[in-house]
C-alpha cells in the first residue's frame, strides 16, 4: 500500500488535527453539542485513517505519521465518538473537554518530539477530566483526585522530559544515544514510569478508579479507553528507541515488575469490586499488567501483543460503558435479576463485561494469548503464570455476577433504555466478538503498523 | 462425501439447534422440545455415521477440519496457532458416548412445562456442543476454548433446577471449568501437545484437566455438581465431564510430560486412593457415584501418565467404562432419590425386593464403574496395570489398592441402598419405568458390547495411542 500512495503532505498530516479543533470550538458554540461533537471526532478518525499506510513520515520534526499513530489515534477519535453518541451529557463544555481528549490523543499517537508527546497526553488528560461529573460532592472529589493523581504523573513526566533532554541533547522520542549519560538514564527511566502510571499500572494507577467514579456516563468508556491507550502507544515508542536501550538497561526488569504487581493487584480488586466502574477500573489495570509484561520482556514481538491487547480493550471498555448506559446502574448489587426480567440486556452486559477481562470469545482472548506467547518466548515463564492466574481470578468474578444476573430473582423496575448506547453496544460487542472469533485481520493491521514503526521509523 | 466438513456438521446440529431454541418466540414455544430432541438425536446419528466410516488400525487423526486461527506468533513471528479438529483412537468411543448419551438423557431429564424450558433446552444443547467440541480438538488451545463454551450452560442448569444449594454449587461448577478452559488455552499457548514442551506448558496442562476433570482437591464442585445439580448435569458431571478431562490429559498433556511422569504418576494415585476413601465414607448416593468417578477417572489418568502406549489405550477405555458406568448409575440414583425424596444412604434398604430392576441396573453399572470382567473397564485397567508394571510391583500394588477400596465402597453402597431389611415405606416404592428400563438397556448393550468384544476398541484406540503426540503449532 505504501508503495502505491504517496507520502501524504504537511497539510494532510495536520488535517485530523485541525478537523478535531475546530470540532471542539464548534461544540462549544454550537446549539446541537452531541452530533457536531461525535461528528466532527468521527470526520477526524476518517481524517487520520486517509494517512493509513502512507507512513511513515516526520513532519517539521514534531510529527511522525506511521500507521502505529494512525491506528492508535483512530481507535482514540472513534472511542471518543462513541462516548459522545451514548448520551447522559447535554452539556457543550463537557462534550468540548472530551473532543479536546481527542486532540491530546491523536498528538500524543503522531509525536516525534517529547514535549509535543507530553503536550498532547496533558491535553488528554485535562479533557477527560473536563469531561467528568461534580454533581455531588463524591463525584467532585473524585474528578479532583482524578485531576491532581494524573496531573502528577504528567507532571513526573515532564520532569524526566527535562532530565533526558538534557542528557541526549535532543527533543526527539527517538534520539540516539551512543553512551548513557546519568541524565539520560535517569530521564528515560521516569518518563518510562510515568507513562506505565498513565497506561494503568500499579502502584501509579490511582487516577484510574478516581477517574472511572468521577466520570459522566458518556466520559466513563472515553477514560478507560482513551489514556491507556493514549500513553501505550508513546512508552512502546520510548521502549523501542535507542535511547531506552543505551540508556536504562535495567528499565525491562522494573517494568516487568511492576506488570506483576498490576496483574495481581488488578486481579484482587476485581474481585473485591461493589461498582461497575470500579470493576472495569480494576480490569483495566489489569490489562496494563499484561500489556506492559508483553513490552518490557520482548519489546518488538511484545509491542505488537501489547497493542493489540490496548485495542482490543478500549473496545470492550466502550461497549461495557455502552452497556452500563443501557441497565442505567452501577452498583453490581442492582443488577441482580436483570436477566430474569431482560435477557438480552443482561447477556450484552455480561459479554462486555467478559470482553474486559479477556474471557474466551472476546476480542482481548487473541491478544492475551498473543501476549502470553510472547512473555514465554522472552524467556519469562514466571509472568506467563501470573498472567494465567490475573485472567482466571477475574473471571470467577464475571461467573458470580452473571449468576447474579441470571439466577437471582429481580427487584428492581428496569428503564427503556437510550437508542444511542443500544446502538454502540451493538456495534462495539459485535466488533469484540468478530475479533474474538477472526482475530487475524485485525492482528495483521496492528502486526503491520508495528513492523513499519520498528523496521524504518526508529533506526 | 470425503472432504465434506463431517467434523463441523456433527458440531453445528447442537449449536445451531441450541440458537433456535433459544430465539424461538414463545408463541412457537411448543416446538423448542420437538426441535431439541430432533438435533439431539440427528447429531447421535451422525456421529454414528462418522464412528461407522472411521478407519481402525490408523493412528492419524482422520477427517481433519484445520484453520490458522492466530498468526504471527513465536520469536521470528512467524508461527500460527492452528484450530484443528479430528476423529482417532483417543476420542472415537467418547464421541460416540457423548453423542448417544444426550439424547438419551434428554428423555429422562427434560423439565416438560417448564417456565424456562428455553434455558434447559438451549444449555444442554450446548453442553453437548462444548463436549463434542473438547473431545474432537486437536489443539490445547481449542480444546480450552471448547470446555469454556460448557461453563454458562452449566451454571444455568445447575443454578436454575439444582437443588437447595443450587447457586454455590452453580458457581462452584462454571468456575472449574473457566479455570480448565484458560489453564489449557494458556498451556496450548506455551507448547503444550508438542514433544519439546516445558514445564510450565505441563503444569497448566494439569491444573485444566485437575480443574475440569476434576481431580482432587478441586474435586468438590464436581461433587456438588453431581449432589446439587438437576439430573441432567449430575449425568454430566458422572458420565461426560471424566471422559473429556481424561481424553484431554491423554491426548495434550501425557505426551510432554517424559520426565515428569513419576510425578504426576504419584499425584494420580494419591488422588485416586483420597476419592476412593470418600467414596467409601459417603453419606448420600450421588456422592458415593461422584467419587467413585472421580477415583476412576485419576486411574485414567495413571495410565495415561505412564506414557505408554498400553497406559494411554488403557486410560482411554477406562474412561470409556467410566462414562457407561457413571451415566447408568446417576440415572439410577436419580430415580432412587425421586422416589424416595432424598439420596441419603440410610433411608434406603432392602430396594432389591420392591425394584429388581433398578437392583440389577445398579449392580451392573457399579461392576463397569469399578472395570469388573465384562465390562469396557476392565481391558482398560488390565492395560494401565500392565503400562504401570514397568514402574514397579508398588505402583501396580497401589492401584489395586485403590480399586480394591472402590469396589468395597460401591458394595457397601449397595448393600446400604439394596439388601437388607425393607421398610414399608420403601416396599411402596415403584421400579424403574419404562422410558427408564429403555435407556438402562441401551447403555447396558453397549457395556457388554466393549467389555465382551474390547478388540474392537481395542484396535481403534491403540495406534493412536502409539503414534508421536499432535502437535499444537505449525509454521507458515
Amino acid at each position: 500500500m505504501s508503495a502505491i500512495l504517496p507520502t501524504p503532505s504537511a497539510l494532510e498530516c495536520a488535517l485530523p488535527f485541525a478537523v478535531v479543533a475546530a470540532t471542539a470550538i464548534t461544540t462549544v458554540l454550537s446549539r446541537r453539542p452531541r452530533i457536531i461533537a461525535a461528528t466532527g471526532l468521527l470526520a477526524g478518525a476518517l481524517a487520520a485513517w486517509a494517512l493509513a499506510g502512507r507512513g511513515p513520515v516526520v513532519v517539521h520534526g514534531t510529527w511522525f505519521v506511521d500507521d502505529l499513530g494512525v491506528l492508535s489515534g483512530c481507535v482514540a477519535l472513534l472511542a471518543l465518538a462513541a462516548s459522545v453518541v451514548l448520551g447522559g451529557c447535554r452539556a457543550p463544555a463537557a462534550l468540548a473537554s472530551l473532543v479536546v481528549a481527542g486532540l491530546g490523543a491523536w498528538t500524543a499517537s503522531v509525536a516525534h518530539d517529547l514535549l509535543v508527546l507530553l503536550g498532547g497526553l496533558t491535553i488528554t488528560h485535562l479533557g477527560l477530566v473536563g469531561a467528568g461529573h461534580r454533581a455531588d460532592r463524591d463525584r467532585a472529589l473524585a474528578a479532583g483526585r482524578h485531576a491532581i493523581l494524573g496531573a502528577a504523573l504528567l507532571a513526573t513526566a515532564w520532569v524526566g522530559a527535562a532530565f533526558l533532554i538534557a542528557g541526549t541533547g535532543s527533543t526527539a522520542i527517538a534520539a540516539d544515544v551512543e553512551q548513557a549519560t546519568l541524565w539520560g538514564r535517569a530521564g528515560a527511566t521516569v518518563i518510562a514510569l510515568a507513562l506505565a502510571g498513565l497506561v494503568g499500572a500499579v502502584p501509579l494507577h490511582a487516577w484510574l478508579g478516581h477517574g472511572a467514579r468521577a466520570a459522566r456516563p458518556t466520559a466513563l468508556g472515553a477514560t478507560l479507553a482513551v489514556m491507556p491507550l493514549a500513553a501505550l502507544v508513546p512508552l512502546l515508542r520510548v521502549l523501542a528507541s535507542p535511547t531506552a536501550h543505551h540508556a536504562a538497561p535495567a528499565l525491562p526488569t522494573t517494568l516487568a515488575a511492576i506488570a506483576a504487581l498490576s496483574l495481581v493487584f488488578g486481579a484482587l480488586i476485581n474481585v473485591v469490586a461493589v461498582s461497575a466502574r470500579a470493576w472495569l477500573a480494576s480490569a483495566c489495570v489489569v490489562h496494563a499488567g499484561i500489556a506492559l509484561g508483553a513490552l518490557a520482556i520482548r519489546p518488538v514481538g511484545g509491542a505488537e501483543a501489547a497493542t493489540f491487547h490496548a485495542i482490543a480493550f478500549a473496545t470492550a471498555a466502550i461497549a461495557s460503558a455502552a452497556m452500563l448506559r443501557v441497565v442505567g446502574r452501577d452498583p453490581l448489587a442492582t443488577l441482580h435479576g436483570l436477566g430474569r426480567a431482560h435477557p438480552l440486556r443482561a447477556t450484552a452486559l455480561a459479554f462486555s463485561f467478559a470482553a474486559a477481562i479477556g474471557a474466551p470469545g472476546t476480542a482481548a482472548f487473541p491478544a492475551r494469548l498473543a501476549v502470553l506467547r510472547a512473555l514465554h518466548d522472552g524467556g519469562a515463564g514466571w509472568l506467563v503464570a501470573i498472567a494465567v492466574l490475573a485472567t482466571v481470578v477475574p473471571l470467577v468474578g464475571l461467573v458470580v455476577l452473571v449468576r447474579d444476573l441470571f439466577l437471582v430473582p429481580p427487584s428492581n423496575q428496569w428503564d427503556d433504555p437510550p437508542a444511542g448506547a443500544c446502538w454502540i453496544a451493538g456495534i462495539a460487542l459485535a466488533l469484540v466478538a468478530t475479533i474474538g472469533f477472526w482475530p487475524d485481520a485485525a492482528f495483521d493491521t496492528v502486526r503491520a503498523a508495528c513492523r513499519a514503526l520498528h523496521a524504518t521509523a526508529l533506526r | 462425501m470425503i472432504g465434506a466438513p463431517l467434523l463441523i456438521l456433527l458440531l453445528a446440529m447442537p449449536a445451531i439447534a441450541a440458537v433456535v431454541v433459544a430465539a424461538l418466540p414463545a408463541a412457537h414455544g411448543a416446538m423448542r422440545a420437538p426441535i431439541a430432541r430432533a438435533a439431539a438425536w440427528a447429531t447421535a446419528a451422525w456421529s454414528a455415521l462418522i464412528v461407522l466410516r472411521f478407519e481402525a488400525g490408523v493412528g492419524a487423526p482422520q477427517f481433519v477440519q484445520s484453520w490458522g486461527w492466530l498468526r504471527g506468533l513465536g520469536p521470528d513471528g512467524d508461527t500460527v496457532l492452528t484450530g484443528r479438529l479430528g476423529l482417532d483412537g483417543f476420542n472415537v468411543t467418547a464421541v460416540a458416548l457423548i453423542a448417544w448419551i444426550t439424547p438419551l438423557v434428554l428423555r429422562r431429564t427434560a423439565p416438560d412445562g417448564d417456565r424456562r424450558e428455553r434455558t434447559f433446552w438451549a444449555a444442554a444443547l450446548a453442553l453437548e456442543f462444548a463436549a463434542l467440541g473438547a473431545v474432537l480438538s486437536l489443539d490445547a488451545s481449542l480444546f480450552g476454548a471448547f470446555v469454556a463454551a460448557s461453563a454458562f450452560p452449566l451454571l444455568l442448569l445447575v443454578g436454575i433446577w439444582g437443588g437447595r444449594a443450587k447457586l454455590d454449587a452453580a458457581t462452584q461448577s462454571a468456575t472449574h471449568a473457566l479455570i480448565g478452559a484458560i489453564a489449557f488455552a494458556a498451556a496450548g499457548i506455551v507448547g503444550l501437545g508438542t514433544a519439546g514442551a516445558g514445564g510450565l506448558a505441563i503444569a497448566l496442562g494439569v491444573i485444566g484437566v485437575v480443574a475440569f476433570a476434576p481431580l482432587p482437591p478441586l474435586h468438590r464442585a464436581f461433587v456438588h455438581a453431581a449432589t446439587q445439580g438437576p439430573p441432567h448435569t449430575a449425568v454430566w458431571s458422572t458420565a461426560i465431564a471424566p471422559l473429556v478431562g481424561v481424553v484431554g490429559f491423554t491426548r495434550f498433556v501425557a505426551p510432554s510430560m517424559a520426565g515428569s511422569s513419576t510425578i504426576v504418576l504419584a499425584l494420580a494415585i494419591g488422588a485416586a486412593l483420597y476419592a476412593a476413601l470418600l467414596a467409601l465414607r459417603a453419606q448420600e448416593l450421588h456422592a458415593l457415584v461422584a467419587h467413585a468417578v472421580i477415583a476412576e477417572s485419576a486411574l485414567a489418568i495413571v495410565g495415561a501418565a505412564t506414557g505408554s502406549e498400553a497406559g494411554r489405550s488403557g486410560a482411554i477405555l477406562l474412561a470409556t467404562g467410566i462414562g457407561l458406568g457413571g451415566a447408568g448409575l446417576a440415572l439410577v440414583s436419580l430415580a432412587l432419590r425421586q422416589r424416595r425424596g432424598s439420596g441419603e444412604l440410610a433411608r434406603f434398604g432392602g430396594l432389591a425386593g420392591p425394584m429388581p430392576i433398578a437392583a440389577f441396573a445398579f449392580a451392573a453399572f457399579a461392576s463397569a464403574l469399578v472395570a469388573l470382567p465384562g465390562s469396557p473397564g476392565f481391558a482398560g485397567a488390565w492395560l494401565i496395570l500392565d503400562a504401570v508394571g514397568d514402574f514397579g510391583a508398588t505402583w501396580v500394588a497401589l492401584v489395586v489398592a485403590v480399586q480394591a477400596v472402590l469396589a468395597a465402597a460401591l458394595v457397601t453402597g449397595f448393600r446400604a441402598v439394596m439388601l437388607g431389611p425393607c421398610s414399608s415405606r420403601n416396599a411402596k416404592l415403584v421400579d424403574l419405568e419404562r422410558r427408564d428400563r429403555a435407556i438402562v438397556f441401551v447403555l447396558l448393550v453397549a457395556i457388554a458390547a466393549l467389555g465382551l468384544v474390547p478388540r474392537t476398541a481395542v484396535d481403534r484406540i491403540a495406534p493412536s495411542a502409539g503414534a508421536a503426540p499432535v502437535t499444537t503449532e505449525v509454521r507458515r
